[in-house]
């Protein structure tokens, strides 16, 4: 049922009607901008990535051939996306320290309002740990996370996304939740 | 069940996703040990932050700034072609001209040269008509 809505809407946009790639755009940008946050941890990078995601989207439409789902194509784009902008920035940051020291900085507004300024601290402090904790999980086990925990993508599209069996993805998640857990074990330890 | 295993399980304990045995033994040592129970507000409060990035959306007007930024890639492109491209491409098809101008009048040159040794080399004087016998002719 969804890869017949996909072709139809797909062709559509190869017949250039812009609405249809509008509606396109509307219905999955959420979802796109969920999984590149989960990857980048920061709105400006990831509202960028959700970007290009659609950019790359419409100019390779016309080899879109409806073997696997739209979203499924389009969560491949995300997460090749933001894994190559995780690797430049890597990258860029071995070159330039002083920029890299900057760029990971974001305030996060939600709620804070209501919070003291030390738990504001310990918040940030927690959100800190926990991003770096996801990030030193290995690639495949930090998608396989990304997707099921930011995203709640099923494990059976997962699987799709990933080109992994059912049971690998459960298995990466599985390691995925074991390894952050040891980590954070670790940084409670020595921290508190 | 200690405290190390308990915490190794704590996920999967908020989560729900342990079987009802091991969630009973879990539970029963997380009300006995205060570590443990601080453990769990913590990892708790990490789910939490998952769940508030999980509702952070993307800005405003994604769609306008997205065919704004395909428009401007356009417009880079021609710009590009315009400032970049057309240059180079000119420039080279000027060297190449010249270099082809070059190439060409050099083998020109060395052909006719070379016919010119062959026959200045294979000239023979005796086999031509001698001049008298020409105008000797002429008048006949």
């Amino acid at each position: 049922m969804e890869i017949a809505e996909d072709i139809i809407l797909v062709d559509s946009i190869k017949n250039g009607y812009e609405d249809s790639f509008q509606k396109l755009v509307e219905t999955h940008q959420n979802m796109i901008f969920r999984v590149c946050y989960g990857f980048v941890k920061n709105t400006e990078d990831a509202d960028d990535l959700t970007q290009e995601v659609f950019i790359q989207v419409f100019k390779n439409i016309n080899s879109f051939r409806g073997d696997s789902g739209l979203s499924t194509w389009m969560y491949r784009i995300a997460v090749n996306k933001s894994i190559n902008f995780l690797r430049q920035q890597k990258i860029r940051k071995v070159f330039s320290p002083i920029t890299g020291m900057f760029s990971n900085q974001e305030i996060h507004s939600n709620s804070q309002f209501v919070k003291t300024p030390e738990q504001i601290i310990t918040d940030k402090q927690t959100e800190e740990a926990l991003n770096t904790a996801i990030d030193s999980l290995p690639e495949n086990q930090r998608t396989a996370f990304i997707l099921h925990k930011y995203d709640e993508v099923p494990q059976q599209k997962i699987a799709e996304i990933m080109n992994l069996s059912v049971s690998a993805v459960e298995s990466l998640i599985f390691r995925a939740k074991s390894n952050l857990q040891e980590k954070l074990k670790k940084y409670y330890k020595e921290n508190c | 069940m200690n405290c190390n295993e308990v915490k190794n399980k704590m996920i999967f304990f908020l989560e729900g996703s342990l079987s009802d045995s091991d969630w009973q033994l879990t539970n029963k040592h997380i009300l006995e040990c205060n570590d443990c129970k601080l453990y769990l507000l913590r990892i708790e409060n990490m789910l939490e932050i998952i769940n508030k990035q999980k509702n952070i959306e993307p800005k405003p007007f994604l769609y306008t700034r997205l065919l704004a930024r395909i428009e401007n890639k356009e417009k880079n492109k021609a710009i590009f072609y315009r400032k970049v491209l057309q240059p180079i491409i000119i420039s080279a098809i000027v060297l190449f001209a010249i270099f082809g101008g070059f190439t060409i009048g050099k083998s020109y040159t060395s052909t006719s040269s070379s016919t010119q040794i062959s026959e200045t080399y294979y000239w023979n004087d005796f086999s031509q008509e001698p001049i008298e016998k020409a105008i000797l002719t002429d008048n006949q």
